[in-house]
């Protein structure tokens, strides 16, 4: 345990400054987004009022108030977004081919460590665990000083006050990374987390048995799926259910469950007995 | 020498036990046996490709092998046999970005073998700057860093993978130097060179390897004492034989 | 300690942030939560259970927004995976399950059931595409629940030329002691056919076939049409008899190329199922042109609206007259149909429009005797821009307990 979180400290601490500037780019594009969102707004506002003479409600019936989904819907907010989802798909893979290839021959040395090899597993699937829910975090901060700035900055006749829960709920995309409900968050984070062992065990399959390893680990996945979906295939072809239908959910979580344990227990086998250098 | 190797009795020693191992269709190790002592330098010898690395890989099951066993004074490999021997592959394992004081931090960390009196005074005998970051190394000086985060664990066994390939005249002196030391006394070494030269003088007990098969396993005090012959002249023997 | 400084700040922000946001995070919208019924009369107990949904449009924003136990919520939030997997079933199914569990396995919900103190009957049509003629395949499945004995007995059934069959709607099932009448809805284009079986309920063959009726809802050249529909009932599992709807329309050219279709006969059928005779109501004039009655035991209630006010008639199919008849004022501007839903006894309406001046109501009342047991109006507060907004109701219905 003591050596688990030393190694999840180690491999926090060797992504922390890609993580930094992550974070500094969501937050600086994202603010930048939101004030130039506000002012090219206003500006807009008093052209037409002052200059063209529209009057307020009318301004208001072309041009809609400003708010927040204003600024979610732009690139300046999504950009950022795609990127930090981007870096950590890619240090997914990352995370452990950086300890083989090029010069780094570190992996002889997590491999040598005097402790149970599956640690470094572990520890590696904590980091890009605790990486996406950081930047989750970063985002549930972000929203609310977003709208601060919209609220600051536009007078109140001019916007719609949303709360930032709301806005997230009127912008689909969001709401998939941001669900209403912390069961759907434990869903779909749990499917996410599930994604990312069936990932890593497909890489050590391909680093033991390399090109072979490759497929190994394209089967294994692939069994891994058939083993979840086969349940709700079984009802879709057949049209019936033997199991009701929240029996059937329950089901899915403990193959899900069974799946990740599954994986551990594999990757346990191929750390100690398989890899290779 | 000899007389402490019979005192500390059998279990003392690395056996590697008839190992197979196959790249592919490419068998690399053909039923590969023989043992080291310790508080002896056991040199394996051959030309690059005949499975030194390999071996030693296999000895820290870094890799797995087809059959046969290996075993450190009794017992398969497993975690904690890591504070009992440690392994100096040819390139530095840390990480290129850290610093020597941040490397030695790392080890001290994991290791409860780790000699933090020992590190200093080799960091004091190689002349490396804690400060120094792994990437800025000399290569020199990098295979010093390497041989202290190494030998700076209190372990019974070390094992080198040509330590001296590639580096200047200087630093192979110092390195060199390391073996007669204490540093190294009283330890079981394995060590994998192919070029005897520098330190055929140290070698207590030579592993002659071709094509992942063991040609000869001696003593080189005894076939200097008995035979005249010093380990070329037994390689001349073998391999041309 | 000192060294793992950021990993632990990492940990616990993160955790303190994604905790905080879920917990205030409750699913009602806080800037919605300001739409309600007020109180005029009555009694708020009364509208419980009902549930409306509606758009509520403003600007460039659009919510569907549900209002249940007098919360709105709005419904761009989809409710949890959990709940919606968890609702995905009636309190009667949930009821049956809880009572019949091994027996109501395999039982889809979109089966019918009949049930009494012996036994339960589950009937289902199931239609699979079959991938050779590209027809569909119809499977019918019945099983019966022996109570007392704890027997279950699946029944191979099957219908008379049912390979000649597009597809079968099954409507009611009842049970006369001997055997199990499936009033089924047939289509085999571009007819349809309402037949009635009988099946014996132990054997699971067809005793009996009667053609009930049959009919072309499809013009082939001469512009005419019939549809038939089973009327609605609150008392399927006791009524020894079913009524039907049968409407036969023509299309009428009112412009150039633009077709109307309009009702041109119109009957309503009593089907008794103790004796497969079918009987013709004689509806008084009045009843004539009002669509789609809702039965209740021998009450047949047709509901009329005018612009100010919703009349309910009781149709008493036994003495064949006219039973009672209320009149409920909804007052306001609405040219539009109001929502209505009678249930237990009790009828529900709701108008559909309402924005700044107009004005719409909820009213809950005795179906027979026309008091009034609930009247509110909608109010839509709390919106900054409340000027501009429209809300249309789309959806009124009743919970059940």
């Amino acid at each position: 345990m003591k050596n688990y979180l030393k190694l999840v400290n180690f491999e926090v601490n060797r992504f922390i400054k890609v993580y930094l500037s992550l974070i500094g780019i969501t937050v600086v594009l994202q603010l930048v987004g939101t004030f130039l969102k506000s002012k090219s707004y206003l500006k807009e506002a008093n052209w037409m009022i002052y200059k063209e003479g529209v009057p307020v409600q009318e301004f208001l019936e072309m041009n809609g108030y400003m708010d927040l989904v204003r600024v979610l819907g732009s690139w300046w907010f999504i950009f950022p977004i795609i990127i930090c989802i981007a870096v950590l798909l890619i240090y997914v893979f990352l995370i452990w081919y950086r300890d083989w290839f090029g010069k780094s021959t570190f992996i002889y040395r997590l491999l040598m460590l005097p402790t149970a090899r599956i640690n470094i597993y572990l520890a590696k699937a904590t980091t890009i665990f605790l990486m996406v829910l950081g930047l989750v975090a970063l985002q549930l901060v972000l929203l609310p000083i977003e709208n601060k700035m919209i609220d600051v900055m536009i007078p109140d006749e001019f916007q719609m006050a949303l709360t930032s829960k709301e806005a997230i709920s009127s912008y689909h995309p969001l709401s998939v990374l941001f669900p209403n409900y912390f069961s759907d968050f434990l869903i779909y984070y749990g499917i996410g987390f599930m994604v990312v062992f069936l990932i890593f065990t497909a890489i050590l399959f391909e680093r033991s048995f390399q090109v072979k390893g490759i497929f190994y680990g394209i089967i294994y996945i692939a069994i891994m799926m058939g083993i979840l979906v086969a349940p709700i295939f079984t009802v879709l072809f057949t049209g019936k259910s033997y199991l009701y239908p929240l029996e059937l959910f329950y089901l899915e979580i403990i193959l899900g469950i069974l799946v990740m344990i599954l994986s551990i227990l594999i990757s346990r086998y191929l750390l100690n007995k398989k890899i290779t250098v | 020498m000899k007389k402490l190797r019979i005192m500390r009795g059998r279990e003392k020693m690395i056996e590697v036990k008839n190992i197979t191992k196959n790249y592919g269709r490419k068998k690399v190790l053909k039923g590969v046996s023989f043992t080291a002592n310790k508080g002896e330098i056991t040199c394996l010898i051959g030309i690059n490709g005949v499975g030194k690395t390999t071996i030693m890989n296999a000895i820290m099951n870094l890799t797995p092998i087809k059959s046969g066993e290996i075993l450190i004074d009794g017992k398969k490999v497993d975690k904690a046999s890591y504070e009992k021997i440690t392994f100096i592959p040819d390139e530095i394992t840390m990480l290129q970005q850290m610093r020597i004081e941040e490397a030695m931090e790392f080890m001290k960390d994991f290791y409860t073998s780790w000699n933090q009196k020992r590190a200093d005074e080799m960091l004091h005998f190689f002349r490396l700057e804690k400060t120094d970051r792994i990437s800025e190394l000399s290569k020199g000086n990098r295979a010093k860093a390497n041989l202290l985060l190494g030998l700076a664990l209190d372990v019974d066994y070390v094992l080198m993978d040509e330590p001296f390939s590639g580096i200047d005249i200087f630093s192979r002196e110092q390195i060199a130097e390391v073996f007669t030391s204490h540093l190294i006394e009283e330890r079981g070494v394995i060590i994998t060179t192919h070029e005897i030269h520098d330190i055929e003088h140290l070698i207590d007990k030579a592993v002659l390897l071709d094509q992942g098969v063991i040609l000869k396993e001696f003593d080189a005090e005894e076939v200097r004492e008995k035979e005249g012959k010093s380990i070329v002249d037994v390689m001349r023997e073998v391999y041309r034989a | 300690m000192k060294k793992y400084w950021k990993l632990i700040s990492l940990t616990v922000l993160t955790i303190i942030i994604i905790g905080t946001f879920y917990i205030q995070s409750s699913p009602k919208a806080s800037v919605f939560s300001d739409i309600y019924f007020k109180k005029q009369a009555g009694d708020v107990k009364e509208i419980q259970d009902v549930i409306i949904e509606g758009n509520l449009l403003s600007e460039h924003h659009s919510s569907y927004i549900a209002i249940t136990n007098n919360e709105s919520t709005s419904m761009n939030r989809l409710p949890s995976i959990y709940e919606q997997i968890k609702s995905d079933t009636t309190p009667e199914i949930e009821r049956l399950r809880k009572e019949y569990g091994s027996f109501m396995r395999g039982k889809s919900n979109s089966g019918d059931f009949y049930e009494n103190d012996d036994l339960l009957i589950y009937i289902d049509t199931i239609h699979s595409p079959n991938i050779i003629n590209g027809n569909a395949n119809i499977d019918i499945e019945a099983s019966v629940l022996d109570k007392k004995k704890q027997e279950k007995r699946n029944l191979d059934i099957h219908f008379p030329n049912e390979e000649k069959y597009d597809y079968i709607a099954v409507n009611r099932v009842w049970f006369d002691g001997e055997k199990i009448k499936v009033v089924a809805t047939i289509d085999k284009h571009p007819q349809g056919e309402l037949h009635v079986y009988a099946i014996d309920w132990k054997t699971g063959e067809i005793v009996n076939d009667e053609l009930a009726f049959q009919y072309a809802y499809e013009s082939n050249n001469s512009n005419q049409y019939t549809d038939v529909h089973v009327v609605d009932s609150e008392t399927t599992q006791t009524d020894p008899f079913f009524i039907f709807e049968k409407n036969t329309y023509e299309d009428i050219e009112a412009e150039p190329d633009m077709y109307e279709s309009q009702v041109i006969e119109k009957e309503l059928m009593k089907y008794d199922l103790q004796t497969d005779k079918i009987v013709k109501l004689k509806l008084p004039n009045e009843l004539q042109n009002i669509d789609f009655p809702t039965q209740n035991g021998h009450l047949l209630m047709f509901t009329r609206q005018s612009e100010k006010e919703i009349e309910i008639i009781n149709y008493d199919i036994q003495s064949e007259n006219i039973a009672s008849k209320r009149t409920f004022d909804i007052a306001g501007d609405n040219s539009e149909e109001a929502h209505i839903k009678i249930k237990n006894g009790k009828i529900y309406i709701v108008t559909p429009y309402k924005n700044m001046n107009a004005e719409a109501i909820l009213f809950v009342g005795d179906s027979k005797t026309g008091d009034t047991l609930y009247r509110g109006t909608l109010e839509v507060d709390g919106m900054k821009e409340s000027k501009n907004y429209e809300f249309y109701i789309e959806y009124l219905g009743i919970e059940d307990e």
